[in-house]
Formats: C-alpha cells, structure tokens, sequence
C-alpha cells in the first residue's frame, strides 16, 4: 500500500541522515546529550510534518518559477514560530540548542522533503512522509546522542552513573560526533551487507 | 588588534566547520575531489560576506528600531536567497570565466547551514560592523581551511585499502573526527 | 499594531526584492545564440570531455566558433555528428569510427616476474613500484585501471589482459589516459589489426621475459611494407592505409603478436 511505504521508508531504508545523507549540521551539533537530541529532533518534526502540510495544501496555486521562495516562506515563518514556543516553555532545552533552532531553516531534509515530494504528492501522503522522515530522523539522532553522552558524561538521559571526569570529553565535542556517525554508519553497513 | 584576534578566532579556533559544526552538508558532499572544494570555498566567501553585511544593515536599521527582532530568521533567509540569486545573475553576465568555475555551487550554498548562521553568530556576539565584515571574512579562510584538507586526505584515502564496511562516507567523517581533535589544540591561543 | 508592522514591512520587503531580481534578470540578461541551446538539445550532455571542450555547453559554444569540428563529439559518434552538420548548416562530411587497441597481449600467466607484488591493486600504483616486479617494463600490468574507467563497459579483463569490444567502444579516451603505461591507442573502427606488444627490447631479450613479445624479426615488414614499419625493435601499424592487406603478416608473425581484434 503506498501509503505505507511513504510512511516507513522513511525509517531505515531512506534514513534521512544515515543513508541520504542529509540534515547532518544538526546530528553532529546537538547531539551532545540524549534529551538535546529528543528536542531537536522533536522540533524538526514539527517544522518537516507543517512545512509537507502546507505545501502539500498549496501545492495547485503555486507557480513553478516562485515555488521555492515560497517553501523558504513557509518554513522559515514555521521555525520562527517554533524557536520561541521553545523559548517560552523550555528555556533550558532553548538554551543549549542555541543558534541551530533557527538552523533548521537550512536542514536540507526539509527543503529537499518538500520539493522532492509534497509539492506532487496529496495531502494525507505527504504528511506520512513528513512523519516517516521525522522518525528516522529521531532515531537516528537520539542514538547518537545517547552513545555520546555515555561516553561523554557518563550519564544518560540526564541520570548520571559515572562521574563525568572519568570520561572522555572529546565525545561531546565536534570530535565524537564525527566518530560516533562514522562508526555508526559503518556498523549500518555492515548489518545491511548480512541481509542482502 | 582585536580584529586580528576576531579573525583568527574565527580561522582557528571557533572554525566553522570542525569546532562550530555548521555547514556540514557542504563538508561531506563537495570534498570528494579538490577542485570542488575550492569551488566551494569561492562560492562561500562570495555570499557570506555580502549577506552578513547585508543582513547586518537589515538587522540594525529596520528589525531593531521597530522592535521586528522576531523576524530576524525569515528576513535573513529571505536576504540570503535574493542575494544568490542576484550574485549568480550578475555573476553569468559580467564575469563568465567566474561562473564556469564556481557558479554551478551558488544555488546550493543557498541552504547552506554556514551561510544562515554567519549573520546569527553576529548578532549574537553583538558585533559592529567592521567586526562583523572581519568575523565573516575569518569564517569563510577557515572554512576553505577546513574544506581543502579534508578534500586532500580524502582524494588519498580513495586509493588506499581501507576496511571494507568503512569505505566511502564512513572513513570521511572519522578523518574529520581526528581533524577536529587537532583543531580543539587551537583553543586558548592568544588567550582568546 | 505589531501584526500591522509586521505585515507591512515584510510586504515592502517582498514587493522590493522582488522589484529587484526582475529588473537584474532583464538588466544582466545573457543573450545566447539559440543555435546553442539546439546544440545542446542533440548532444549526449555527458560533460565527458572527450572532445577536449570544457563541458558540453563549452563545445557547442566552439561549435560556432568554429574551433571544434562538426564530428568533435566523438561519443555521441556518427548520429550526432549529423545533426550537428544539419543545425549548423554543413554539407557532406565523413565520420570515421575509431575504437581503443591495447598494445599488449600477454595474459598473466605469460607474464615473466622477477618478485611478487602485495600492494594497491591498481595499474598507477603498481607502475610507481618498479612495475610491480613484471620484467617486462613496456607491458601491460593487469590491475584493470582501463576496465574500471570506462564508461561504456567496452573493455574487459581475460586472464589479466584487456580486450575491448568494438561495438561498444565510443573512443571516448579514458582508458587511454588512464593507463600509466601508456600502450592504448585508438585505430580505425573496420582495420582490426593490432600489434600486441609495446616493448622496444632487442628480439633475443624479449623471448627472454615474453614469449608472445615483438622479437623485430621483420617477416611483418617483408609482407607488408606499407602497412607495418619496425621502429626502435618494435614494430608499428601505420593506420592510414586502410584499404591494404594485412592477412598474411597476420599468420606469418612466429610469436603470433600481431592480432585480429
């Protein structure tokens, strides 16, 4: 059913950071902790799932020549709206997220998902997609960010077990995120060299 | 003198790329080979500069007097991309040599993470303008910087035996890994 | 009142910017010989390079300059080459099709080595570290960096010799400068004659490192002068003269190097 597999290949198969490729500023900068990369990623889903809505609702008045101020139009007004709904409700998650909730203007997955995809596909598809893109994205993102907290803090989820000066810094830094995707993709390619 | 530490700061130190982590997409994508790197790194100091300057002007004469700070995201997206456009344009009619080189980059540095947050870090540094025309120039050396080295060890690392499950994009980011270890090196220089 | 602010400056913004990048698109427009665009719209688009233009629409610009003759696109062969002559206005040409020729046909295992060789599996590697322990320092080295190159899968490696196909072959050039060795040439499409050895060793050496080398005994020269020419202990094909014979150098050649492909 193509509903489905708008949905689910989102998930693993086109993996918009493991496999595509795409959307890596923010995998490699917030994923310093566990709850960083659950608010990131939940913030990017609401601007992938209302950016494929709307321009999935306008994608017939839309002409071609001006289509893609438009999407910059709608997404950029959808992150501005989220940027300070976090800023209002979750100042600390707003804190260390920084600049890169305004950044999500120029997550490729985003402006990729609407001009690949909701500017042809109906409404109900289009958001599937939006909701299949932001899962993977999750997950992907929250993995990360757990492996690097781990080895970074010593804590996960907040919940400290090791004292964090026993553990390797770096990992939170720009170096073990580098490593950690890099591993992490590797791993994924060995475990889908075994199933094909 | 604060200036020269602004720009090495902006080179070294708080490199764009390996410390600061924006711009990712281009990092990974354009340096499989080096001319596309140094294309790149063309095409990104053609527009980050004007637009920082740009959205400076924008920012302190039309969002801050009518208290517009809220649409600081929109008005510097919309900015950036008018301004591509424009540059390509103009780039196509007067200078061609130019934009046979480097003008097949321009619409991608359009959603270029770097080229958005330059003009977010200003503000949020509180620069002037003559600063914030020396932090956008440090930006983009230390993106090329970053760009060519990486470029040049992954042209190498192309021919080299390299484990089978790590071969391609793998490999790259954990060059980049210890690039960025090398750069962290970089922090406390000149005291900054 | 904000929502009016709002409003109005993001409509005075929008009404301007766009204002401008109308009035530059009229102002900066590049006024281009539509024959290019028709040029473009015939050629493979590729971007191979293989004519010696920089990028497709580089050629069709040297098209109408007159720089690059009407057959240049040499991968898009002779269909190309007629529309080309049709939109520019060029009557009655020829189009000869030229294939790759590999100037060596010892297979592996007539290969003589004087050490064995485990590192990078590729030609330019192998060349840089004393031809990977091959004696023969003129051959071919097997590590199939012509194979990989190719666009068109046109050569392929049998028992660690290239042999390309003809009908495929679009001599594009890639394998040609990508072997280090330099022993690929291109000959004409319907002359199938080529000496498989590039070594320019005295004849007693070659049977020493190959037995299927050019020993320069010059049986190929005595059967046809005009065709073959021992130069420097090697001999050479002249590819000009297409219309004369070849057969019997062919079979009277003792170490059978000179081959129909």
């Amino acid at each position: 059913m193509s509903l489905w597999k708008d949905f689910s290949s989102g998930i693993i198969k086109e993996n918009p950071v493991l496999r595509l490729m795409i959307g890596l500023c923010p995998t490699i900068a917030t994923t310093t902790s566990a709850i960083n990369a659950l608010g990131m990623s939940a913030a990017t889903a609401f601007v992938l799932i209302g950016s494929n809505l709307l321009v999935s609702i306008v994608r017939k008045i839309v002409p071609d020549e001006i289509r893609i101020p438009i999407f910059i139009l709608i997404i950029a007004s959808l992150v501005t709206v989220t940027d300070y709904v976090m800023y209002a409700f979750m100042p600390a998650l707003h804190k260390s997220l920084g600049v890169f909730i305004p950044l999500i203007v120029a997550n490729c997955i985003i402006l990729g998902r609407s001009e690949a995809f909701a500017y042809k596909n109906p409404v109900l598809n289009s958001v599937l997609d939006g909701v299949g893109m932001s899962i993977g994205f999750t997950l992907s993102l929250t993995t990360i960010g757990i492996i690097r907290e781990i080895l970074g803090s010593g804590s996960v989820f907040g919940i400290s077990f090791i004292n964090s000066s026993f553990m390797a810094t770096a990992m939170v830094l720009t170096p073990g995120a580098f490593m950690t995707v890099g591993f992490v993709m590797a791993l994924l390619n060995r475990f889908e060299k075994r199933a094909q | 003198m604060e200036l020269l530490g602004i720009f090495f700061a902006a080179v070294l130190i708080n490199n764009i790329l390996l410390i600061r982590s924006v711009g990712m997409c281009s990092f990974f994508g354009v340096t499989t080979k080096i001319d596309m790197a140094i294309g790149m790194s063309f095409a990104v100091l053609f527009v980050v500069t004007v637009a920082s300057a740009i959205c400076w002007f924008f920012f302190r004469y039309l969002l801050v007097p009518f208290d517009l700070v809220f649409l600081k995201t929109v008005v510097f997206i919309l900015v950036i991309a008018s301004l591509v456009q424009l540059e390509e344009l103009y780039l196509r009619k007067m200078i061609p040599s130019l934009y046979r080189s480097m003008g097949i980059y321009l619409p991608l540095i359009t959603t270029n993470c770097a080229v958005l947050a330059v003009p977010l870090f200003i503000i949020d540094y509180k620069y002037d303008f003559i600063q914030a025309i020396i932090y956008s120039v440090g930006v983009c050396g230390g993106y090329t910087l970053s760009m060519v080295l990486l470029a040049y060890i992954r042209e190498r690392t192309a021919i080299s035996p390299i484990p089978r499950w790590f071969q391609g994009y793998p490999i790259a980011f954990v060059t980049a890994a210890l690039m960025a270890l090398a750069f962290l090196g970089f922090s406390g220089l000149f005291g900054l | 009142m904000l929502i009016l602010t709002t409003i109005i400056v993001l409509g005075l913004m929008g009404v301007a910017f766009a204002a401008i990048l109308g009035f530059a698109a009229e102002y900066y427009k590049v006024k281009e010989d539509p024959r290019i665009a028709r040029l473009l719209s015939v050629i493979p688009n590729a971007n191979c390079g293989a004519c010696g233009a920089a990028g497709c629409h580089n050629f069709a610009e040297r098209i109408l300059e007159g720089t690059i003759a009407v057959s240049g696109c040499i991968v898009g062969g002779a269909d190309v080459a007629k529309k080309i002559a049709s939109i520019m206005g060029v009557e009655g040409f020829e189009v000869h099709k030229q294939v790759s020729a590999v100037h060596c046909r010892a297979l592996r295992s007539e290969r003589k080595k004087r050490a064995s060789y485990s590192g990078v599996q590729t030609c330019s590697a192998a060349n840089l570290v004393d031809g990977s322990g091959l004696l023969c320092k003129y051959g071919c080295l097997g590590f199939g960096d012509c194979v990989a190159v190719c666009p068109f899968d046109a050569i392929k490696m049998k028992d660690g010799t290239p042999i390309v196909d003809p009908e495929k072959c679009t001599a594009c050039k890639k394998c040609i400068a990508v072997c280090p060795r330099q022993i690929i040439s291109l000959r004409p499409y319907n002359m199938n004659v080529i000496v498989g050895c590039s070594s320019h060793f005295k004849g007693s050496d070659v049977r020493k490192i190959c037995s299927v080398g050019c020993i320069s005994c010059k049986i190929c020269e005595k059967e046809s002068p005009e065709i073959f020419k021992v130069v420097d202990s090697l001999s050479v094909i002249d590819y000009s003269k297409t219309d004369k014979q070849f057969e019997t150098a062919v079979q009277k050649c003792p170490t059978k190097c000179i081959v129909k492909q």
